[in-house]
């Protein structure tokens, strides 16, 4: 007996998870009511043909959540405003930069540079983070600071790009210390508009986040600098930096796609 | 399927229904009902041979309710005989016609089978089979 209720129990809690699929608004609608028909066809399933019987259930719900959450998200984003939609899809394309960069540390530090370095990633990267800015820049009505700050972000992802760029057609030092200019000016540029964004209370939600992710990025970049400019081991530092760096726009991209729902983030908090 | 909003629109110009949409038009055809009691009576109605899972079944309701076709029922259950927490459901006028225009339709397609001999000249309707 006991087995069969934990059975139940994993399958809920399983269900529960697999139900962040759906959009938000569908969720608070019918996530609870979905729920309970789980839970009731569970138990029937269990009675009746046991834990063979849940397993197949899970092929078949699996397949139905799969299908029905991707035409729900579908339906949502045909409902979107414009602006909505662009921040939504700013939103992902910055989470896939914080990703690409969190691959080139593993890859770099973990694996130690097996093979060719996909030093492509950085101006991917560049170009994620240069479109999640202009996300937050479409999503918003900022005050100076936080329109200075943006602005700032967006010229160090632009730098990045271009100095990347140079590298692969030109080799030269010059390239590496502007693209290191390029990251230090767009987390400069993070710290002002989060800044902004924790002073004017401008975001739905986690207003401190831009300020930590920015603030503790910069801090670990002049650090590592300041390590590489008295002759010490950096490598530790540049993992760091990297990592921290790749988390918090992962974190940030998180923020984009949240926020679109708050009218409120439009208006007023901005003035 | 055409918009279901339509204003006055005929009850013909929704159709085709979804197959997961007309089960549940006729189970809430038998009256008031909740999520998991429509899940049952398709799979019973059917005989097994057709089953929606939690996503289909709350994705339909929810078009459904939007489209006017089914309405929440106020009334939450004794919750000495049920769940409060579930939502009953109801099928409306508009609902009742549009199931019964699909109904039509079905029956129209199934002379246009047996017209073209698919149906073997006979037809048993029973346990949710034709042969």
């Amino acid at each position: 007996m006991k087995q069969d209720t934990s059975v139940v129990i994993w399958s809920l809690r399983l269900f529960r998870m697999l139900l962040v699929l759906y959009p938000g608004a569908f969720r608070r609608d019918y996530g609870r009511e979905m729920i309970l028909v789980f839970r009731d066809t569970c138990r029937r399933t269990l009675h009746r043909q046991g834990v063979p019987g849940i397993l197949d259930l899970w092929l078949t719900t699996v397949l139905d959540l799969f299908s029905t959450a991707l035409i729900e998200r579908l339906a949502e984003v045909n409902q979107m405003s414009a602006i909505a939609l662009i921040t939504r899809i700013s939103g992902v394309v910055t989470a896939v930069g914080g990703v690409l960069l969190l691959i080139l540390v593993y890859w770099q530090f973990v694996l130690d540079g097996i093979g060719e370095t996909p030093a492509y990633l950085i101006p991917l990267y560049g170009l994620c983070i240069a479109i999640g800015v202009a996300g937050f820049y479409v999503l918003g009505q900022y005050e100076s600071l936080g329109r200075l700050g943006l602005g700032l972000a967006f010229l160090g992802c632009v730098t990045v790009i271009a100095g990347w760029t140079l590298l692969f057609l030109f080799e030269s030092e010059l390239w590496w210390v502007i693209w290191m200019v390029g990251m230090a000016v767009s987390e400069l540029g993070l710290v002002i508009f989060g800044w902004g964004a924790f002073k004017h209370r401008l975001l739905p939600r986690w207003n401190s986040l831009p300020l930590l992710a920015g603030g503790l990025v910069l801090a670990i970049h002049i650090a590592g600098v300041a390590a590489l400019l008295s002759g010490s081991e950096n490598n530790i530092y540049a993992a760091l930096w990297l990592a921290t760096n790749g988390l918090g726009w992962v974190a940030l991209g998180a923020l984009l796609m949240l926020g679109d729902k708050r009218a409120a983030y439009h208006t007023g908090a901005a003035a | 399927m055409n918009s279901p909003n339509a204003g006055s629109a005929e009850p013909e110009s929704f159709l085709p229904l979804t197959p997961a949409m007309f089960h549940i038009l006729m189970a809430l055809a038998k009256g008031e009902s909740h999520g998991y009691a429509i899940m049952q009576d398709i799979e019973t109605s059917t005989d097994g041979a057709f089953r929606i899972g939690p996503g289909t079944l709350y994705g339909s309701i929810k078009r459904l309710l939007a489209s006017g076709w089914i309405a929440e029922v106020d009334e939450r259950p004794d919750p000495n005989l049920d769940d409060e927490r579930r939502r009953y459901y109801r099928l409306t006028g508009l609902g009742r016609q549009v199931a019964e225009a699909e109904a039509q339709r079905l029956v129209g397609m199934v002379r246009l089978a047996r017209g073209a001999q698919l149906l073997g000249g006979s037809l048993i309707v029973g346990q949710g089979r034709a042969s």
